[in-house]
């Protein structure tokens, strides 16, 4: 038996591997290298920019520094994309400032240039400034023989301890009231759900946790984020002793400010003050682990024999018409190959080796 | 949560119970500031030094976001911070059960990771300015690459300055290019031009030496002066230069947001030890792991963390006998000075040691211990700590088997050992390592003749450190090749539709009337304007029709031939000529577009090379590889194009943008980024003598290891071969030291290109410290062994690498039981009658 614990790390690893196990074993596992093309720079930006606010809101609060405005957050957000250009992370078609400038809107959405303003989006200074911590890194040792019913050394490849690590953008102690406008509900098998418009309002003390998303809400991926956000309901629960009321997922692609009118579907809330739901979320993470351990061992036995698609060998439309297009081992994947025949009865373009991608 | 009830539910967390020697070290007196664990092999150091951070919290009331815990390694950290938090969350279900009161620990907030990422972690949070300059921190391959790419920079400020201080051309006698020589290279080390792989490393080492020995050392010990100042004839210019030459590259460096391991290091210690300093008060315990391979910019960052702040400790673990990474800048000096250093700053110093073995048997306890008698290594620690330190069995320890020497020729080395785990039904195949100062796998090494051996008998053999990624059978090799080719195909007679060359120097072109000018003119021009002319003309031999064009890249192509004529290549080749055209064709025709859209540019092409590899990936023979080195090499070459060669992240700008070129008098002229992307690819794939495969941990499974004695430091096996214990002794490293560290000894250089000592004490003294680091990475390598140690001895060898270390051939075969079999002699050894009389020696010497 080894010694040595199995670590992952529910974020990439496992989100991942739910769209396309196979790109998971090339790019995740196996670490080859992609193409440098554009990446998530909103979603990195909102990361490291907003985790910036709360850090000048806690200054603020601490040492009584001034609060930044909207042409000190512009600054900021400009340093940033720098920052993320030296890491390799930029888009190709749009400017920083064309970047900035979408940011500060939803921030602040009553900045105009040259006209500096304190005063920040509502929901978002609600958020930032009830952050009790941001950036929150979760570490659970779990012993798979006694946690997973289903446990075996083969699949696991004699590791009996996984090492699960996560990060939580931000533990949020409510002081001041914010109103959600949907929620996820589990059917009756309490496996699967969906978000649905019902209104809820945070009361002082609770304790939420909360995860930015910079795209817009997907109902396909909705299941993924909520059991994630159970999983680090679960495991904050164990390590800090106390159980969040719930989590939240921000959409911040949903949310426009400056046009009046954000979407509903901005916030999500997961109710997270039933430790049964949340243990369930983290048993399906812990067997989220062990079908990846399945995956790698298919692929280590012969690598051409694993299939694209989820688990269970099925490539979801969403995957195969934003994912697989740019994926760089699409070539030769028969998964693709044979989705394009049974939709469109011919191959893909962007399967054919002489293609030169124009637009 | 009371010292009482902290070790009950550890020891039951355990499962066994905490020895007073490890007890002492996880309580320590609160009173002293500083605390030094001296831990011998198997002695459990991980375990006290996470039990020690939970006590801290969960006894004594430390908050957990005020300890901080430094590593050697990010496998170490991960290790540690899983440790932590096991045995928080064992000790808390158990006190639940007992009904002990605790609070919280919070021991995610404990800062764990080793020194580079946590001056990265800190600074982030700390120092405003260095969030402004938005740093990252780059690794030093990604350093390297840097240094091959940065010519315009480097060429007016780090490259001139260092030229001129390894006086320009390269003085091959030079003593600073002598302190950094390879002991294996000769003068005509570093070959290349100034971006070279071995002109770059050269200048990286020096620059990381000044950082991490010199400035340091200097301050405190000698006013700012390199020991090379001290040569005859004497100068000042080398401390003012390669301190000119340290300022220039992070300058470089951080226009780009870049910062080195190095220059993180020396950033960090001047944020600490400045009188304002952020992290005053913010830690009370920092506990430093591996401290004997410290070096001495880290040593001065971690003795300052006890004079920062009021009430602060600082707890340093490691081992004098197990320091062996001199040749990497640390310095065991660090280790054994710490009490010296406290006395003199007046802070209160306690000194353990953990001196029980838990890992191996007694027998091979015992004979690790009489090597470190007959070798001397006792002495160092002795000296230093005023304690004879002797590693003890542990009291459950078995007898175990008697440790071995085999002595034989290697091929019967190699048929002897295979045969011996084939039939073995004691041990699995994965509880055997055999450990070599050397794994390199070349011609009929020892290393090699082994894998032939085991993969006769089927068994899997995994060597993490092999050196064999690149070579004309590696994948590596022959998608560079692929690469190459379609710049550069090599054109055969008759094939005249891709071979370019400039155009005739008459007529208009670019505005200019070529009429008048020569064809010097004419390379000029295209060299300031970016653009080569390729590919060259070939003749049908193969052979370059215009050697003046084929002089401006004669290095991409050499030992790539065989590769890419391999007969699996073939497809591809035919591939990349018809995908050429096509692209050449569209880019052609897209530039003739974008010259009538009155300036607006039109976009239309978008294939990068990186996609371009992966199409050539997914075709024969690439896309057949099974799970092995063949499709690791695939990854390290997508690695190294990506992440080193191309990648914007370098330096702001990517070598790797949509693919263009343009077509003058039907030929393509390539811009000279392509060139610059091979040429430093390729520099870098050879430069690094033969590069190292990935690791890929599930190659372990099932497999008998074979490792380096550096790569199995901190691992453990149930049986142990050792082999190639007797390397040549080179004073370069501690040479190199001393010398940063603004000693006054002079050498000159010899013959080979190597450090001579003038003063035979001086020299002497050296001598002892370079047989000191090899005498440890021998016992680093016996002391791996849990169950089972043997020794292998090679008797038909004068290739260096195969020596065996003098006293394990001295008093190995002349005191064991001796017997035979398969062509080699088996001795067997009394180990606790060795180390008796090698502790009675002791004890006549003084």
């Amino acid at each position: 038996m080894s010694k040595r614990p199995l670590t992952y790390t529910f974020t990439g690893d496992l989100s991942s591997h739910d769209r396309c196990k196979r790109a998971w074993a090339y790019e995740k596992h196996i670490k080859f290298t992609p193409p440098e093309q554009v990446q998530a720079v909103f979603g990195n930006l909102y990361h490291s920019s907003l985790e910036w606010l709360a850090k000048s809101y806690r200054q603020h609060t601490l040492h009584g520094t001034p609060l930044p405005n909207s042409e000190d957050f512009r600054k900021v957000l400009l340093k940033f994309l720098r920052m993320l250009r030296a890491q390799g992370i930029s888009s190709k078609v749009t400017t920083d400032d064309q970047i900035a400038d979408i940011v500060l809107g939803k921030i602040y959405p009553t900045h105009t240039a040259g006209k500096r303003t304190t005063a920040m989006d509502p929901e978002f200074e609600k958020i930032i400034s009830n952050a009790e911590r941001t950036e929150v890194d979760l570490r659970a040792p779990v012993d798979l023989k006694k946690a997973l019913p289903s446990w075996n050394p083969t699949t696991f490849r004699d590791h009996q301890v996984l090492h699960l690590r996560g990060i939580v953008d931000v533990v949020r102690s409510v002081n001041d009231k914010l109103q959600y406008d949907y929620t996820w509900e589990w059917d009756s098998t309490g496996k699967d759900g969906q978000a649905v418009a019902k209104t809820t309002t945070s009361k002082k003390g609770e304790l939420e946790l909360w995860d930015y998303k910079a795209t817009s809400f997907d109902p396909t991926q909705a299941l993924h984020y909520v059991n994630q956000m159970l999983t680090y309901a679960h495991i904050y629960e164990r390590t800090h002793s106390v159980r969040p009321k719930r989590c939240i997922l921000f959409f911040i692609g949903e949310h426009h400010p400056r046009r009046g009118k954000s979407s509903p579907r901005k916030f999500l809330v997961i109710e997270a003050d039933d430790p049964k739901i949340n243990h369930a979320s983290f048993q399906r993470t812990l067997e989220q682990v062990e079908e990846i351990q399945g995956t790698i061992n298919t692929f280590e036995a012969n690598p051409s024999s694993l299939k694209g698609g989820n688990v269970k060998d099925v490539l979801e439309k969403d995957v195969a018409e934003k994912q697989c297009i740019i994926c760089m081992k699409r070539w030769d994947c028969k998964t693709f190959h044979d989705y394009n025949m049974k939709t469109a009865g011919k191959p893909s373009p962007y399967t054919d080796l002489m293609h030169l991608s124009t637009d | 949560m009371n010292e009482i009830e902290f070790f009950s539910c550890a020891t039951d967390a355990l499962g066994y119970t905490i020895s007073p020697e490890q007890e002492d070290s996880i309580k320590v007196n609160p009173a002293k500031k500083v605390t030094q664990i001296v831990a011998g092999p198997g002695a459990g150091k991980t375990e006290v030094l996470a039990l020690r951070v939970v006590y801290e919290i969960m006894v004594r009331g430390v908050e957990s976001h005020r300890i901080m815990a430094t590593t050697f390694t990010n496998k170490a950290a991960e290790e540690l911070t899983y440790r932590i938090a096991n045995r928080t969350e064992q000790i808390i279900e158990i006190a639940k059960k007992k009904g002990i009161t605790y609070t919280d620990p919070k021991v995610q907030l404990v800062r764990v990771g080793t020194m580079h990422a946590l001056c990265d972690e800190l600074l982030t949070e700390f120092d405003p300015a260095y969030v402004e300059a938005g740093m990252q921190l780059i690794d030093e391959s990604n350093a390297l690459m840097r240094l091959m790419r940065y010519s315009p920079q480097m060429k007016n400020l780090v490259r001139k300055r260092m030229e001129r201080l390894i006086e320009k051309p390269v003085n091959k006698q030079s003593k600073l290019i002598a302190l950094f020589r390879p002991g294996w290279e000769d003068l005509s080390w570093p070959r290349g031009d100034v971006s070279s792989y071995q002109r770059v490393k050269l200048v990286h080492d020096v620059i990381a030496s000044t950082s991490e020995t010199s400035i340091p050392r200097g301050v405190v010990r000698s006013g700012k002066l390199n020991g090379l100042d001290f040569q005859t004839p004497s100068t000042k210019d080398h401390t003012t230069n390669l301190e000119k030459i340290r300022d220039g590259w992070a300058g470089i460096l951080q226009n780009d947001h870049a910062i080195d391991f190095s220059t993180i290091q020396f950033r960090f210690w001047e944020a600490v030890r400045s009188s304002s300093s952020p992290l005053k008060g913010e830690f009370e315990h920092v506990f430093v792991d591996e401290f004997q391979d410290t070096n001495a910019i880290q040593f001065s960052i971690h003795s300052l963390w006890p004079l920062l702040t009021k009430n602060a400790h600082l707890t340093v673990v490691g081992d004098e006998d197990q320091s062996m990474y001199r040749f990497r800048g640390s310095d065991i000096s660090c280790f054994m000075g710490l009490p010296a250093f406290c006395t003199a700053k007046g802070l209160d110093y306690e000194l353990k040691f953990l001196q029980t073995n838990y890992r191996s048997t007694k027998a091979i306890v015992e004979f690790s211990q009489a090597f470190r008698y007959a070798t001397g290594l006792q002495k160092y620690g002795k000296k230093a700590f005023g304690h004879d330190k002797l590693i003890r069995p542990s009291s459950s320890a078995s007898s175990g088997p008697k440790v071995r020497a085999i002595v034989g020729s290697k091929e019967a080395l190699a048929e002897f050992v295979a045969e011996e785990i084939a039939i073995s039904s004691i041990f699995k195949h994965d509880d055997h390592a055999l450990l070599m100062y050397s794994t390199m796998e070349k011609n009929e090494s020892l290393p090699a003749l082994i894998r032939e051996s085991m993969e006769s008998r089927a068994i899997k053999l995994h060597n993490p450190t092999a050196k064999m990624a690149w070579g004309a059978h590696s994948d590596m090799t022959k998608l560079f090749a692929a690469v190459l080719y379609f710049f550069d195909p090599i054109l055969k007679k008759g094939r005249a539709n891709f071979y370019a060359s400039r155009p005739k120097p008459k007529g208009n072109f670019g505005g200019v009337d070529w009429s008048t000018m020569s064809l010097g003119n004419w390379d000029k021009e295209l060299f300031t304007n970016g653009v080569c002319t390729f590919p060259c003309e070939y003749d049908a031999s193969g052979s370059v029709k215009s050697p003046d064009f084929r002089s401006r890249r004669p290095d991409l192509w050499k030992g790539i031939t065989t590769a890419l004529n391999a007969p699996e290549m073939k497809p591809i080749k035919d591939y990349l000529d018809a995908f050429r055209t096509k692209a050449v064709d569209a880019i052609d025709k897209q530039n003739k577009l974008n010259a009538k859209s009155g300036g607006k540019k039109l976009t239309a092409f978008r294939v990068t090379v990186g996609e371009l590899i992966y199409r050539i990936l997914s075709q024969p023979p690439f896309n057949t590889r099974l799970f092995d080195h063949s499709l690791l090499r695939q990854v390290l070459f997508t690695q190294f194009f990506e992440g080193n060669a191309a990648s914007t992240r370098l330096t702001k700008f990517s070598l790797d943008d949509f693919i263009w070129c343009q077509k003058v008098s039907g030929k393509i002229h390539w811009p000279s980024k392509y060139w610059d992307m091979l040429k430093t690819l390729k520099e870098y794939m050879t430069g690094v003598k033969n590069i190292t495969d990935l690791d890929q941990s599930s190659f372990e499974r099932n497999a008998v290891k074979m490792m380096t004695f550096h790569a199995s430091k901190g691992l453990e096996f149930p049986h142990v071969y050792v082999a190639r214990t007797g390397r040549e002794i080179s004073v370069s490293s501690p040479l190199r030291t001393k010398i940063f560290s603004g000693e006054d000894i002079e050498f000159n250089v010899d013959a080979n290109g190597q450090p001579l000592i003038v003063d035979s004490v001086q020299k002497d003294k050296l001598t002892d410290l370079a047989k000191a680091d090899r005498d440890r990475e021998v016992y680093v390598a016996l002391t791996r062994a849990e169950k089972q140690l043997t020794v292998l001895i090679m008797n038909d060898t004068d290739f260096v690498l195969d020596k065996t270390h003098e006293d394990l051939e001295d008093f190995l075969p002349k005191k064991g039981v001796k017997s035979s079999t398969s062509g080699v002699t088996i001795y067997e050894y009394d180990a606790s009658s060795l180390l008796k009389l090698h502790l009675e020696s002791e004890v006549v010497d003084q």
